[in-house]
């Protein structure tokens, strides 16, 4: 117990990431069945990122057909060669090895959550520092909250495409985190390229490399010996920035964005090489943006455009993407001064209103919330946390039942899912609206500390 | 009479336009066969040729020519329409009439040659310019045959008629089916039609609507084919319409008035004394032995009216000259009313040819008599069934099992058509066979190597599924052709009226290539399964609205909430500057603090309150306010402290410094 | 080409006299049941009935557009299968009636002797079969506004259309289930009274009818016709609002109610009073024949939009919109009377193969005018045909997966993907 003990107070991070990655294997060797099972889940696996699917597109890749001449498969192409390489996931060797690739990326995910955590990102910005940066949570216990999140184990054994999104997204803004800004910009152009909405997170990660670049040139300038995180020095975060070292922002976006540009192209052509035909790019990105399969998930769109109107079919598309980049520029605007909620935020929009939303980004959202941990007190002590954790919770347990009340038991229809997952976006945005509120409640308080904890009203 | 005068007209005039045409030809045939005592298989088989240079010159005789047209403009060289209802019963029928290849699967399959000639596009539109021509003279629906229907077979069929190979004249073949197709009377209208004497003599005159649709199975078919002689002679095109039936002797000689099966009178019973309980008062009815008496003018509703012989004879081949041939054992009695009739040299099958009169009616008539021990069908190449596993309406498993009775193997092609509702997934596609012989099922099937796939995915409401597998099936050995697939939901404007029955599938095509047994081409045969019904999640049909309204809802709700929150900035209660109405409510409140005598600051905390404008919030306002006024410090410690330790576990810490800071 | 010449000159021939008293020159007829399922079964037979008796009536099926959403003849639920009764006694076979040939003796012939009392002096002879146009899912409310308006895509057959002029009668039959100025389209959607009078209004600008006789047979038949608003069309329903319309009875046998009340008295009226296509029957008598005891419900007209309003209409033939103009067997002695049915059969059979001609040239041009109007519909069916055009495109041999190919395309993938891998390092390695 004692050995124990010792043994997390000095390798903490060792022993959490066994931990994660010895129960994923578990779960997958004890219940054989189970994987499959999961990716059957319309929770889970999407028509974008199926692993049954990417399994058919395999299959077509590997016998010389343009998988992507057909109405099945319509993940990122290079998938294929990665999984083509992976022995066939017919046989229990196949399917272990394809659960090692993902909890692998599962792990890296929550290695990239730990480091963004470390480099106190969060809380300490060029122009901002909060109030209540010593109440963020450890970093270990972040990576645990990813690790052991449900949605996420449950996404783990079900192997949907999205898990890599997730991971580069992760990836690119870790580096970011770290002001790196070409792998930053790579990662996030992969992440793009495997699904189209990461997209969207371009202008706050952009911003929140710019920020931490200026914060790290000014660190430099102001104490050469310090490192790069600010949990180190004593001072209270804000750094004094020196106008004439700052990067240029001009240069910097255009720097990123040729990055961005470049490693798409990049992407794109490697994918050419490998298929027959362009097919491809229709067929990975037309998809979530015309949502042609209706397949149910728990998001908002496919209902609504099962009923839809066929003349008003592409009018409400457009408003619907509108909508979701319709949140992308406010963000940036407001929360300049802290540019990684910005991010976090970014990803809640895209997770409840993406079109084919699934559990997995749901759950890797909430888990990246636990990065905002500092203003967690605020949202408690203010907001409807707890009904929306309760709604979220009820919603989870009521979908599967409901789904098969329509789908098998013939005893329910259509309406009972709609109605469970309404109910499971309305808990996520209002948790997402939670987050927002608390994020400028705290950086109000940083302006107005006598502010703390007195009733405000917004005009 | 008038009408053969009338049909007479034209091709006198015909005659006179183009006085050097090979020589048109029309004849007609019924081949009869009791199939077992209870069924009896009809094929009519109407054909009729016409020369080229009369075909491209509109000159028509014999040759139909609503249907002729069609074909020129579609620039089809070479077309097969099926209507197909009900099921041909193997197992106690035994090999399909024609060797399968005048039958489709259930509903209106169609598939033609077309000129290729100025690329896809031009084939896409002669394609939909012929099904929707063909809908028009068929009265049935061809014209929902798109590009969802349509595949392009690529082993399963072989174009019949023999083209001179001109170079450069490249023939597409496209292939088209609707399995939910209804066929009834009103197809086998214009299909008599095309005929010359239009159903009102000769055999012809037999296809009757109520009795055809009646059948246990049924298929219509009319194949278009040019047939170019090995000599320099011109070449011919050549229309061949077969209708096919299996009537249900007893049921079909029912009187067409009153078709319900009633009980007999007792006194008409007879009786099986045998049994020991016969008595006066109770009868065993005695089992009907050998052979029912049936009569073509019972069977058909009426006899046959005259004879259509419109071509001169000539009397090279046989069944050009026989109008009816009737295959039944040598012994049995066949009673034939105005037909001169003959016997085949195996004396199996008797010919009849009717006479030329056009009133003359004919008929056939076989008495009751024993059968000679029952003769057996020659074996069908195939048994082929197919079936949906697996419940629920998100996922299924296709189950195709081809049993080989034979004892050689035999090489086949199967092909199937999917609507792009169905979505199979090849990668769990299995072929696997075991032998008949072996009796426990644990044995492991062994697979079964497949020689080719020709797999086009289907894709989503443009383009149907088409899987065209090639393997041999051992002798003896029982197949099983099994994959996954997943079901769409589609938009609720996209599903039919009825759209809990589910949709049908059309029926698989297994093509048994005949070479193995050395029969070369010909020897192919056809064995159709019967179609499937899938039925896939409907959502509901009454909820547009509704969906349209929560959703946006859900959204707007989102939405409004969040840009609440970015675009307002946050203001402290006793900030928020005092509007006239609230510094009324703050005077009324001063007054009855007054009125209770209570405390001063009381009232100011009211006065804040009031303050707020909030209406419904001014009450917690107020305690808040108050609260804050006294030991809001410590309150507020104390309070984080319990945040902090939901947050995390260094709380009392936190609470120390906060304290003393 | 030189055959088609045949009929016209002769059936104009025939049809001169008629020509000379009738303000119209074509008769044309909608008939519509607009429910599906078995229990409907009366609403087909309804359709039917109206069916035989304008082509008993002289109008060729070429000019008769029927629509059937669903299959009751060769429903597996009918125990007559080919057939569909109006009545019980079911005497007279809707679907399918097999003509008597001259020759046949008239014992056999009893159904038409039967289908009315006074009809046994004159038996009329109509060509056999049936000509359905629209069935099972073709019938939806865009179909038949298509039809009423004449909107349709180039390659549509034209026996499918309604080629009617501003010379055509027509007669438009619905028979469904509706409510208050609407009726159901098999369950599925409805088209309004609104609908229907839009419909009409634009035949009228477009000059697609003479006159126009509505008929319905559903609930609040009434309502249907009160929108209406284009000159010459007269309404006639069954029932007035918040009234039922009533089946008239049922067959045991069949099993479910064969025929509605109205349809049942409206044929009893043409099938008694109309025994030749030359009686000289008014509408009013058809109006007048429609009283609350037979039908159980007030049956409507609306006759106002006619010039000359009610009287005018009253004063109508009933055989302006029920027969045919080109009736031939204005006087004409029992004697020829068979032959003249054979003679009209074969006028028929000739007169339609001469429109089919005429259509496929018709069509044949206007497919090759409008290929690309066709093309551009086929859109999704053209991508459709690319894959399968190169056959070797879509081969998949299952071989190849083990094969060196595969080989080949895994270490393609491996080193694509070490490309990727390489480009990230010299990304991280760039600062």
């Amino acid at each position: 117990m004692d050995a124990l003990r010792t043994v997390y107070n000095d390798h903490p991070k060792t022993v959490l990431f066994g931990s994660a990655a010895a129960l994923r294997i578990l779960l997958a060797v004890t219940f054989s069945g189970l994987p499959d099972l999961l990716t059957g889940r319309v929770e889970i696996s999407t028509p974008v990122n199926s692993f049954k699917r990417l399994q058919e597109g395999l299959f077509l890749y590997e016998r010389g057909l343009d998988p992507y001449d057909g109405g099945i498969f319509h993940q990122a192409p290079l998938l294929l060669p990665l999984f083509s390489l992976l022995p066939s996931s017919s046989t229990w060797i196949g399917r272990l090895a394809s659960i090692l690739l993902f909890t692998g990326l599962d792990l890296l995910t929550a290695d990239c959550l730990y480091q963004i955590a470390e480099s106190s990102a969060a809380h300490t910005s060029r122009l901002f520092s909060s109030p209540r940066k010593d109440r963020t949570w450890h970093p270990i216990s972040v990576a645990a909250v990813y690790l052991f999140n449900p949605f996420t184990l449950l996404t783990c054994l079900g192997r949907p495409s999205t898990v890599f999104t997730t991971f580069f997204t992760a990836l690119s803004v870790s580096h970011a985190c770290r002001a790196q800004t070409v792998t930053a910009a790579f990662a996030l152009a992969i992440a793009s390229y495997m699904s189209l909405h990461p997209v969207l997170l371009l202008p706050p990660v952009g911003m929140l490399c710019y920020d931490r670049l200026c914060v790290q040139i000014a660190r430099k300038a102001h104490s050469p010996s310090a490192d790069g995180d600010a949990r180190g020095n004593g001072f209270n975060g804000k750094v004094a920035i020196d106008q004439r070292t700052q990067p240029k922002a001009l240069a910097f976006s255009t720097q990123m964005l040729g990055t961005f540009a470049i490693a798409l192209a990049f992407l794109f052509a490697l994918s050419r090489l490998l298929l027959p035909s362009w097919q491809f790019i229709p067929s990975v990105y037309m998809i979530p943006l015309t949502m042609p399969d209706l397949t149910p998930n728990p998001g908002l769109w496919w209902y609504f455009f099962i009923e839809m109107f066929d003349a008003f079919r592409e009018f409400f598309l457009g408003v619907f993407w509108l909508h979701m980049l319709s949140y992308s520029v406010p963000f940036c605007l407001r929360f300049q001064k802290q540019p990684l909620a910005a991010v976090v935020l970014m990803m809640g929009v895209v997770a409840v209103f993406e079109p084919y939303a699934n559990v997995g980004d749901a759950g890797a959202w909430l888990s990246c919330l636990a990065l905002l941990s500092h203003v967690f007190e605020v949202s408690s002590a203010h907001r409807y946390t707890f009904p929306a954790l309760a709604t979220l919770l009820y919603a989870a347990l009521l979908g599967p039942a409901f789904h098969h009340l329509w789908i098998y038991a013939g005893s329910g229809n259509a309406n009972f899912f709609y109605a469970i997952t309404l109910v499971w976006s309305l808990a996520l945005l209002i948790l997402l609206t939670d987050a927002v509120y608390s994020v400028l409640r705290d950086e109000w308080e940083a302006e107005r500390p006598e502010g703390k904890g007195k009733d405000v009203r917004q005009i | 009479m008038k009408l053969s005068f009338l049909l007479a007209l034209p091709t006198t005039l015909l005659t006179l336009l183009t006085p050097t045409l090979a020589s048109p030809e029309y004849n007609e045939h019924l081949h009869l066969i009791p199939l077992s005592n209870e069924y009896l298989y009809a094929g009519f088989n109407f054909t009729s040729t016409t020369s080229q240079s009369a075909y491209r010159a509109n000159n028509y005789r014999y040759f139909p020519r609503s249907l002729g047209q069609i074909l020129q403009y579609s620039r089809a060289s070479e077309l097969h329409l099926r209507f197909a209802l009900g099921r041909w019963d193997e197992e106690t029928w035994g090999a399909r009439p024609r060797h399968g290849r005048r039958e489709g699967g259930t509903g209106v399959e169609l598939w033609a040659w077309i000129d290729a000639e100025g690329g896809t596009e031009a084939v896409e539109e002669r394609w939909s310019a012929l099904v929707n021509s063909l809908s028009g003279l068929f009265c049935a629906s061809l014209n929902f045959i798109d590009g969802t229907k349509t595949i392009r077979p690529v082993l399963s069929f072989d174009s019949e008629g023999t083209s001179r190979s001109t170079a450069g004249s490249k023939q597409l073949l496209l292939h088209g089916t609707l399995a939910n197709e209804v066929v009834c009377t009103e197809n086998l209208t214009p299909f008599l039609k095309l005929l010359p004497c239009k159903g009102k003599a000769g055999i012809s005159s037999l296809l009757d609507g109520h009795k055809v649709f009646d059948a246990n199975w049924q298929t219509m078919s009319i194949d278009v084919r040019p047939i170019c002689p090995a000599s320099d002679a011109e070449c011919m095109i050549e229309v061949q319409q077969t209708a096919d039936v299996v009537l249900d002797l007893e049921r079909s000689m029912r009187p067409r008035d009153d078709p319900i099966p009633r009980p007999q009178p007792i006194a008409e019973i007879e009786c099986d004394e045998g049994k020991h309980y016969h008595g006066g008062d109770t009868c065993y009815p005695k089992r009907k032995q050998g052979a029912k008496r049936w009569s073509l003018s019972k069977v058909f509703g009426s006899p046959v009216i005259g004879s259509c012989h419109l071509s001169e004879r000539n009397d090279g081949e046989a069944e050009e000259k026989w109008d009816i041939s009737l295959e039944v054992p040598s012994e049995h009695i066949v009673e034939a009313s105005a037909m001169q009739d003959s016997l085949t040299s195996d004396d199996q099958i008797r010919l009849y040819r009717l006479s030329e009169s056009r009133t003359q009616r004919s008929d056939l008539s076989l008495p009751h008599q024993y059968e000679s021990g029952s003769r057996l069908r020659p074996q069908p190449a195939l048994y082929a069934t197919r079936q949906i596993t697996g419940h629920g309406q998100e996922r299924g498993g296709m189950h195709a099992v081809l049993r080989n009775p034979h004892p050689y193997a035999q090489q086949i092609i199967y092909l199937e058509t999917l609507p792009w509702f169905l979505r199979p997934y090849m990668h769990t596609l299995k072929v696997n066979h075991r032998f008949n012989s072996t009796e426990d099922k644990s044995a492991r099937p062994v697979d079964v190597f497949l020689e080719k796939i020709f797999y086009t995915p289907a894709i989503d409401r443009s383009r149907a599924t088409k899987v065209e597998v090639m393997f041999t099936i051992p002798p003896e050995s029982t197949v099983e052709l099994t994959y996954d697939f997943e079901k769409a939901v589609l938009r609720y404007t996209e599903y039919p009226p009825d759209a809990n029955r589910g949709f049908d599938i059309a029926a698989a095509v297994i093509r048994v290539l005949g070479s193995i047994k050395g029969l070369g081409r010909e020897g192919d045969s056809y064995i159709r399964t019967t179609s499937l019904l899938l039925p896939l999640p409907t959502p509901d049909f009454s909820m547009p609205y509704n969906v349209i309204i929560l959703t946006s809802t859900v959204i707007a709700l989102g939405f409004g909430s969040i840009f609440n929150l970015l675009v307002r900035r946050f203001v402290l209660v006793e900030e928020i500057p005092k509007g006239p109405l609230a510094g009324l409510v703050a005077r009324v409140k001063v007054g009855l603090g007054k009125l209770r005598g209570g405390k001063g600051e009381w009232a100011e905390g009211a006065g804040g309150a009031g303050g707020a404008g909030g209406a419904g919030g001014a009450g917690s306002a107020n305690r808040a306010h108050e609260d804050a006024a006294a030991d809001g410090e410590a309150r507020r410690a104390g309070q984080t402290g319990v945040n902090g330790r939901v947050g995390e576990g260094k709380d009392g810490l936190t609470n120390v410094e906060r304290k003393d800071r | 080409m030189r055959l088609l010449s045949l009929p016209t000159p002769l059936l104009a021939a025939i049809s001169l006299p008629s020509l000379s008293d009738a303000t119209h020159t074509s008769n044309w007829a909608v008939l519509v049941s607009t429910s599906r399922f078995w229990f409907n079964y009366r609403h087909m037979a309804n359709t039917l009935s109206l069916y035989r008796t304008v082509k008993r009536l002289g109008v060729p099926d070429s000019q008769i557009i029927l629509m059937l959403p669903d299959d009751m003849a060769c429903n597996p639920r009918n125990t007559f299968s080919g057939s569909v009764f109006n009545d019980k006694s079911r005497e007279l076979d809707l679907y399918d009636q097999k003509p008597d040939t001259p020759t046949q003796e008239s014992a056999e012939g009893g159904d038409i002797a039967t289908e009315s009392e006074t009809s046994e002096t004159t038996p009329q002879i109509m060509p056999a079969g049936i000509e359905v146009d629209y069935r099972g899912n073709e019938v939806t409310v865009e179909t038949f506004i298509r039809l009423l308006t004449d909107r349709w895509p180039a390659s549509h057959p034209t026996s499918k259309r309604l080629l009617t002029n501003s010379q055509s009668n027509i007669l438009i039959y619905m028979t469904g289930h509706g409510g208050d100025s609407f009726l159901k389209f098999q369950d599925a959607e409805e088209i309004s009274s609104h609908d229907l009078a839009d419909a009409f209004a634009q035949m009228h600008e477009k000059g697609r009818y003479n006159e126009l006789l509505f008929m319905i047979d559903t609930c609040q038949a009434n309502t249907m016709y009160e929108s209406f608003y284009s000159p010459g069309v007269v309404g006639m329903g069954s029932s007035a609002r918040d009234q039922s319309s009533y089946s008239h009875h049922a067959d045991q046998d069949v099993g479910v109610a064969v025929i509605d009340r109205w349809t049942y008295y409206a044929l009893e009226f043409l099938e008694t009073r109309l025994n030749s296509t030359s009686a000289d029957v008014r509408l009013g008598e058809l109006f007048d024949f429609m009283t609350f005891d037979r039908v159980h419900s007030d049956a409507g007209i609306r006759a106002d939009l006619l010039e000359g309003g009610e009287e005018a209409a009253r004063n109508r033939r009933v055989l302006d919109f029920f027969g045919n103009v080109q009736g031939v067997d204005v006087e004409m002695g029992d004697g020829g009377r068979e032959s003249l049915g054979d003679w009209r059969a074969d006028l028929e059979a000739l007169r339609r193969i001469g429109e089919r001609t005429k259509r496929e040239m018709g069509e044949l041009n206007v497919t090759v005018g409008a290929g690309s109007k066709v093309s551009a519909r086929e859109a999704g069916a053209d991508r459709s045909v690319l894959p399968a055009m190169r056959v070797e495109g879509d081969v998949l041999d299952m071989a190849a997966s083990t094969g060196g190919s595969g080989w080949l395309k895994k270490a393609i993938g491996g080193t694509s993907l070490l490309l990727l891998g390489a480009a990230w390092v010299a990304g991280s390695k760039m600062r």
